[in-house]
C-alpha cells in the first residue's frame, strides 16, 4: 500500500505557501468567448448559410431583371433596392432575442453548478459569460452590415444603377442595429440569468401588463394606463426608439428613425436597465436543487 | 424568522457518547456550528467538521444526512443558515473563489450543463480556470481513466462522467480534494483503478481529502480520520486509529438469569445476546468495558476490533439489539 501523507506532516506555513491562486479575469473572460464560440458555431453556420442563399437569390435577381431590361429597353423594369435602413437592425434584435436561451442552454440558475465549482466569484463569472454572447453578437452585427452593405454594392455594379441612400438617412443610423441588439440581449439575458423559467417570466410580465390595462379600462381608469403604456413602449425614451421603430413623418412623407440624442437617450436608459437587472440577478445567491 | 432564531428554538440535543471535535493540529476545513435549513427543515445542526491538513477524512452518514450539503458550503454553492465554514482559514463564503482555485471537488450529482461540449475540450477549459493544472498528468490521467476525449459529455453513462470529473479535480493538484461519492456509478474493475489512481496521486502530492461514500470497505486502508453525521448532526469524529481501539466487539459467557443487559447504556452500539453469551459492540476503554463486564458476572472470552464498515454500519444505526 502507497503512503500517504498524515496531519502532522504538513506545517501551517507550509501549507499556506502551497495554495493556489485564483485565475485572472482575463483569462476567464477570453476562455469565456471562446467556449460561447463554440457553443455558437453550428447556429453561427447556418446564419451565414442563409445570408449565402439570400445573397444568391437577389444577384440572380438582379442579374435577371438586367437581362430583362437589355433586351427590352421600351420596358425597363425597376431594380430591387438594397440600401441600408435602420429597420433591417430587426434582424438582428431576433437573434439578440434567441442567443441568450443558448448561450445558457442546459444552466438554468438551479443547474449551473459546474459554473458555480469554478475558482470565479458567481456574479462576475455570470456577467462574463454575458459579455462573451454579447461580444459574438457584436461581431455578428458587423457582419450583418458588411454583408447588407456588399449587397448593395454587388447588385449596383451588377444592375449599374447607383442606389444612392434616402435624404433622410443619417450616417448614425448605422449605429441603430448595435444598440438595438445590444438592449434586446441585456434584457433577454437578465431573464435567462435569473430565473429556471425565463419564457414563462417574459410571458408573465406580459400577460400582466395586458392584464392590468384590461382592468384599468374596466374600472374606467385606462387612459393613465395608456398614458403609461404609451411612455414605456412609444415614447421619446421607450423601448421601440432603442429599438430602432421608424416614425412616418406626415411633412416629408417617409418614414425614419427620431433624433440621434433620443435613440441615444433611450439606448442608454433600457441599457442600464438591462445592465441594473443583470447585476441583480447575477449577485443572487441561487442554490442548486 | 431569522436563522439565529429558529436554532434557538430547536431541540436540546443529546450529547453524543463518542468524540466529535478533534484535539488541536493544523485544519484544513473547519467549520463551527454550521447549520442550514431548507424551509423549515433542519438539514444541518450545528456541525463541527474538522479536517486536519493531510488527512484522508472519511465522512459517512446515510442518504440525506447533510453530507452533500455540508461539503456544498464549503464551496459557497449553498450558504449556511449559520455558523461558518473555513478551508485553509479562509472562510468559505468571503473567499470563495480562491478556496475553489484550491479545492477539486467531484459532485455527487452530475447534471452540470456543458453537455454540448466534447470531453477532450471541456478538460481544455476547465484547465484555463486553474493556473496550476498540470497538462502532462490531465493526459496521464485520462488515460488511467480510459477517456474517450472526442466523446460529447452529454452521451457519457454516469461511470464516464464520473471519470471526467475525477480527471479533473485531480489534474490541477489541488491541496484539497473533496469527493462526494467519488466511485458512485463505477463498475467494480474501474472502483479498483480509481481508487489506485487516487492512492498514487496522494503518495505523490500532498493533499487533504474529504471523501463522502457509502462504499466504505474501499476506503478502509486510506481513510485515517472519521466524521459520522446523521440527521443533520455530527455525532462522531475522530481519527480512525482511536475508533479502532475504542470500538470493540466483546464476546462474553453469561450465566442463567444474567442481570447484566443494561450495562453501558448507549455506548453500546450493537447487542447481540443469546440465554448464556453475549457479543456487544461497545464504545470505550477496554479494561473499563471488561472489568464492568465481568464484575456483572459475565466471562469475558475475547475482545476484538472490528473493520471500518463494521463501526461505520454501527455508528449508523446504534443501538441495535438482536437477540
Amino acid at each position: 500500500m502507497t503512503a500517504v501523507p498524515v496531519a502532522s506532516d504538513a506545517g501551517s506555513r507550509k501549507t499556506v505557501s502551497r495554495l493556489h491562486a485564483a485565475p485572472a479575469w482575463t483569462t476567464i473572460v477570453l476562455e469565456q468567448i471562446r467556449a460561447v464560440g463554440l457553443l455558437a458555431r453550428l447556429a453561427g453556420l447556418v446564419v451565414v448559410g442563409v445570408g449565402v442563399m439570400l445573397s444568391a437569390v437577389a444577384v440572380w435577381n438582379v442579374w435577371t431583371l438586367r437581362t430583362f431590361n437589355e433586351a427590352h429597353p421600351k420596358h425597363l423594369l425597376t431594380y430591387p433596392d438594397f440600401t441600408f435602413i435602420a429597420e433591417a437592425g430587426i434582424v438582428m434584435v431576433g437573434i439578440a432575442c434567441l442567443l441568450p436561451f443558448m448561450v445558457w442552454q442546459d444552466e438554468d440558475p438551479t443547474r449551473r453548478l459546474y459554473h458555480w465549482a469554478m475558482p470565479v466569484s458567481r456574479p462576475a463569472h455570470a456577467l462574463a459569460k454575458v459579455f462573451a454572447g454579447w461580444f459574438w453578437l457584436m461581431c455578428l452585427t458587423l457582419v450583418y452590415l458588411v454583408w447588407v452593405a456588399g449587397l448593395a454594392g454587388v447588385t449596383t455594379l451588377i444592375s449599374g444603377q447607383p442606389q444612392p441612400q434616402s435624404p433622410t438617412f443619417r450616417l448614425w443610423e448605422w449605429c441603430v442595429p448595435f444598440t438595438s441588439a445590444t438592449v434586446t440581449y441585456v434584457l433577454i439575458s437578465a431573464a435567462t440569468v435569473g430565473a429556471r423559467r425565463p419564457l414563462v417570466w417574459i410571458g408573465g410580465v406580459i400577460t400582466m401588463f395586458m392584464g392590468a390595462s384590461l382592468l384599468l379600462s374596466k374600472l374606467g381608469k385606462k387612459d393613465a394606463f395608456e398614458h403609461f403604456t404609451r411612455a414605456v413602449l412609444n415614447g421619446t425614451y421607450g423601448i421601440a426608439t432603442a429599438l430602432g421603430r421608424v416614425h412616418f413623418d406626415d411633412a416629408t412623407q417617409r418614414a425614419s428613425l427620431p433624433r440621434a440624442d433620443f435613440w441615444l437617450g433611450a439606448s442608454a436608459i433600457w441599457c442600464a436597465i438591462g445592465v441594473a437587472a443583470l447585476l441583480a440577478v447575477s449577485c443572487r445567491h441561487t442554490e442548486p436543487l | 424568522m431569522t436563522a439565529a432564531a429558529r436554532i434557538s428554538t430547536a431541540p436540546l440535543m443529546v450529547p453524543s457518547p463518542f468524540p466529535t471535535a478533534l484535539n488541536g493540529g493544523e485544519l484544513a476545513v473547519c467549520t463551527t456550528a454550521l447549520t442550514k435549513y431548507y424551509g423549515w427543515h433542519p438539514a444541518l445542526k450545528n456541525v463541527g467538521l474538522q479536517v486536519p491538513v493531510g488527512s484522508v477524512y472519511l465522512l459517512v452518514g446515510p442518504n440525506g444526512a447533510g453530507k452533500s450539503t455540508t461539503i456544498k458550503i464549503l464551496l459557497d454553492m449553498v450558504r449556511p443558515s449559520g455558523g461558518a465554514a473555513h478551508v485553509f482559514d479562509m472562510n468559505s463564503q468571503r473567499h470563495a473563489a480562491v478556496v475553489r482555485a484550491n479545492v477539486g471537488y467531484v459532485p455527487e450529482q452530475l447534471n452540470w450543463g456543458y453537455g454540448w461540449m466534447k470531453v477532450g475540450r471541456l478538460l481544455e477549459h476547465h484547465s484555463r480556470y486553474f493556473p496550476n493544472w498540470d497538462d502532462s498528468y490531465a493526459k496521464h490521467l485520462a488515460d488511467a481513466f480510459e477517456l474517450r476525449l472526442d466523446r460529447k459529455l452529454k452521451t457519457l453513462s454516469k461511470g464516464q462522467g464520473r471519470r471526467v470529473h475525477l480527471a479533473m479535480a485531480l489534474a490541477h493538484r489541488p491541496p484539497l480534494l473533496v469527493l462526494d461519492e467519488p466511485t458512485d456509478g463505477l463498475d467494480p474493475v474501474m472502483r479498483d483503478d480509481t481508487m489506485r489512481v487516487l492512492i498514487d496521486h496522494l503518495a505523490e502530492t500532498p493533499t487533504t481529502v474529504l471523501l463522502s461514500t457509502h462504499h466504505v470497505s474501499e476506503v478502509e486502508t486510506l481513510a485515517d480520520h472519521i466524521g459520522v453525521i446523521r440527521n443533520g448532526e455530527l455525532c462522531a469524529q475522530m481519527p480512525i486509529e482511536r475508533l479502532r481501539r475504542g470500538l470493540l466487539r466483546y464476546r462474553a459467557d453469561v450465566p442463567d438469569g444474567w442481570q447484566g443487559a443494561s450495562l453501558f447504556g448507549d455506548a453500546v452500539l450493537r447487542r447481540n445476546t443469546t440465554r448464556n453469551e453475549i457479543e456487544w459492540t461497545v464504545w470505550g476503554e477496554e479494561a473499563q468495558i471488561a472489568g464492568e463486564l465481568a464484575m456483572s458476572g459475565a466471562t469475558v472470552r475475547d475482545a476484538t476490533p472490528i473493520s471500518l464498515h463494521d463501526a461505520t454500519l454501527a455508528l449508523l444505526t446504534p443501538k441495535r439489539a438482536v437477540r
